[in-house]
């Protein structure tokens, strides 16, 4: 796979570990010199439409924006890996065909591991049906990637999606992620390490 | 279904979490009859929970140890491995910071899990990231402009007369204005914490004192040797420090979990061993004409070291003008260093300078271990290991009064029953430890196990 633009679509059920295997798949992407950004599902349900977790228009909604954010994201040079519950595949579909270079990648975890990482309670209100709770996640049929979180850490699923975009194994571009300091911050940082003998 | 969801919800809301780290501050210290004399409240306090004593890491130095503790991984999964690192090719070297670390803190995850968190002066958290709350960055920061989320935070840290750290070039200045300083900024951060748990939202707070380890540095051997005036200026600093932990402790809001806990210990300097300069001697690292620096190095260089003790293979493919061939002769050289090395003593006393030389596959492990230093060289307790290249000899006198040791952190927390066991515990336990607090599952991929 070229470094083109792409959007990675992280699906699976609650608690399967989308916004872990998502920071750290854009954190590496950006290690490499790529311009990307991490639309997590959990924050742009929190701020930008808290309303779509109760009702299936309001979910069908949520999936079609994230997947017009990314979508414009990626046609402006800019990697997106979205994490987004999306559990229909009816959804999802609806969001493979407005991306062009779409990469889905599905988490899977048994039920077992899931409720013990549940720290926002969604698989416990999944199994108890109260408002809100998200319908049964439907496995994709095909996914490019397919993660098992329950078996495997999060940095071998990482390794199994940069291996699919011919991105494994790359050096990180310029020592790593983009330096935070100026040439002259970075010497006040030194002259206080070596006042305090660090260096 | 009630049934059911007494069974899998939660009878109350997340309990709150304060974390108080004090940075250098020996379990050896806190728990023995000086710490009992100097501060006798925090001695009161310790009667009230579980107390340990905790294993640093390797090299034992903040930057690693915090990033250790906040990720809850070794190393080789996070990423730091000193206060500089270096990139092969080109060699350049750099500072790295909260960007660099590879793997995610208790704080995101703290905060991706619904809490509300102010975080203050924790070290390699410079850049701030955003969070639900507020941070602020640690002493790697520049400035306080650039070292809060949000930003608008920093002028009411200005206000508060905040500041990043203590003013490091005035231990050499003038010795009584550099203690006053450090107790000064220790109470700056403590008023400040004060005034923003008061005013901000929070479920989790982590306050950072830094002062601890400067005064540690510069006056560990003054207090040790009772030199008129530092010796009570450091005792006065410890006192402070007692009794800023008891306004603390009383503020906090009833039910509040209370964690407390150091990175590594330390101990009286006994002096500066420079291995780059042995590695010249010994013909490991070689200069042609032009500056000395590792970035000059000739070509024909098989070894250099940075800061602390920390040496890399000039390996072929990886550095560079890497000269070592991979594969056996690379196993060969690090055999032969660390069968050297080992065995450096002091040219006058004869005494060992070395404790272990450790293979970065014995220490770390996970997916950034390629970039870990070939070697690491464990000193003796007591010295201070530096890649300095203008030097006379292999050791040197102390450029700082105390240094870091590596088993005598300490970790506390307020109403645990039971024992922690001294030494059987590491660093890598603190985030699991915090988010377990929290009542957030800490993810599998850590290498520390929750002590609750």
């Amino acid at each position: 796979m070229s470094r083109a633009p792409a959007t990675i679509w992280l699906t699976g059920p609650p608690a399967s570990g989308k916004t872990v295997l998502g920071a750290l798949l854009a954190r590496s992407l950006g290690g490499l010199g790529l311009a990307v950004v991490h639309l997590d599902g959990y924050l742009l349900e929190r701020e930008l439409w808290p309303e779509a977790r109760t009702t299936p228009e309001g979910r069908r909604e949520a999936v079609r924006r994230a997947a017009a954010l990314a979508g414009l994201l990626n046609a402006q040079g800019v990697w997106a890996v979205a994490g987004v519950a999306s559990p229909l595949a009816a959804d999802r579909a609806l969001a493979r065909e407005a991306i062009p270079r779409f990469v889905e990648v599905f988490l899977d975890a048994a039920l077992e591991q899931r409720l013990n990482r549940d720290s926002r309670g969604l698989v416990r209100l999944g199994l108890t049906g109260g408002p809100g709770a998200e319908p049964p996640h439907e496995p994709p049929a095909h996914p490019e990637v397919y993660c098992r979180t329950d078996r495997e850490t999060p940095e071998e699923s990482l390794g199994r999606v940069l291996e699919h975009l011919g991105l494994a194994g790359l050096p990180e571009g310029g020592g790593g992620a983009e330096r935070a300091y100026t040439p002259e911050e970075e010497a006040l940082v030194t002259k206080r390490l070596k006042d305090l003998g660090y260096l | 279904m009630e049934f059911l969801k007494r069974l899998l919800g939660k009878a109350k809301g997340p309990d709150k979490l304060f974390v108080l780290g004090l940075d250098g501050v020996p379990h050896s210290l806190v728990a023995g009859p000086q710490g009992r004399h100097l501060m006798p409240y925090l001695s009161t306090l310790l009667q009230q929970g579980a107390l340990g004593r905790m294993n640093s890491v390797l090299p034992t130095v903040s930057t690693v140890a915090w990033a250790t503790a906040i990720t809850g991984s070794n190393p080789g999964k996070h990423g730091i491995f000193g206060f500089v690192d270096r990139s092969p090719n080109p060699f350049t070297t750099l500072v790295p910071t909260a960007r660099d670390l590879k793997t995610p803190t208790m704080f995101e995850l703290a905060s991706r899990g619904g809490r509300k968190l102010g975080i203050i002066n924790v070290p390699m958290t410079y850049p701030p990231k955003p969070l639900s709350g507020f941070m602020v960055a640690g002493f790697l920061s520049p400035d306080i402009a650039g070292a809060t989320f949000p930003a608008d935070l920093a002028p009411r840290l200005v206000e508060m007369d905040y500041r990043v750290d203590v003013d490091t070039s005035l231990a050499a200045e003038d010795r009584m204005a550099s203690l006053a300083d450090m107790a000064d900024t220790m109470s700056r951060r403590f008023n400040a914490a004060l005034q923003l748990m008061e005013t901000e939202p929070w479920d989790y707070f982590h306050l950072h004192i830094m002062a601890a380890d400067r005064l540690n540095h510069f006056f560990w051997g003054d207090w040790e040797d009772k030199v008129e005036g530092a010796a009570e200026g450091f005792e006065a600093f410890y006192r402070r420090l007692d009794s800023h932990l008891a306004e603390l402790v009383n503020s906090l809001p009833s039910g509040c979990h209370f964690l407390m806990a150091s990175e590594h210990g330390f101990t009286r300097s006994k002096g500066r061993v420079f291995i780059n300069h042995w590695l010249e001697k010994n013909g490991y690292l070689l200069f042609s004409r032009g500056r000395r620096e590792l970035k000059n190095m000739h070509p024909e260089s098989r070894a250099y070291s940075l800061v602390p003790g920390r040496v890399y293979i000039n390996l072929e493919g990886r550095e560079e003008r890497g000269f070592v061939a991979q594969g056996r002769a690379y196993e060969d050289l690090r055999e032969e260093l660390t069968h050297r090395l080992s065995g450096l003593t002091h040219p006058e006393t004869s005494q060992p300078l070395v404790a272990k030389v450790h293979r970065r596959e014995d220490l770390y492990r996970g997916p950034h271990l390629s970039r870990a230093p070939d070697l690491v060289i464990e000193p003796v307790t007591g010295y201070d290991l530096k890649a300095n290249l203008e030097v006379q000899g292999l050791v040197g006198p102390p450029d700082v009064s105390g240094v870091h040791t590596s088993d005598d952190a300490f970790l506390f927390i307020q109403g645990a029953r039971g024992e922690l066991e001294h030494n059987k515990f590491g660093l890598e336990s603190i985030a699991p430890t915090v988010l377990q607090l929290l009542d957030i599952a800490p993810p599998p991929s850590m290498d520390g196990k929750s002590l609750i």
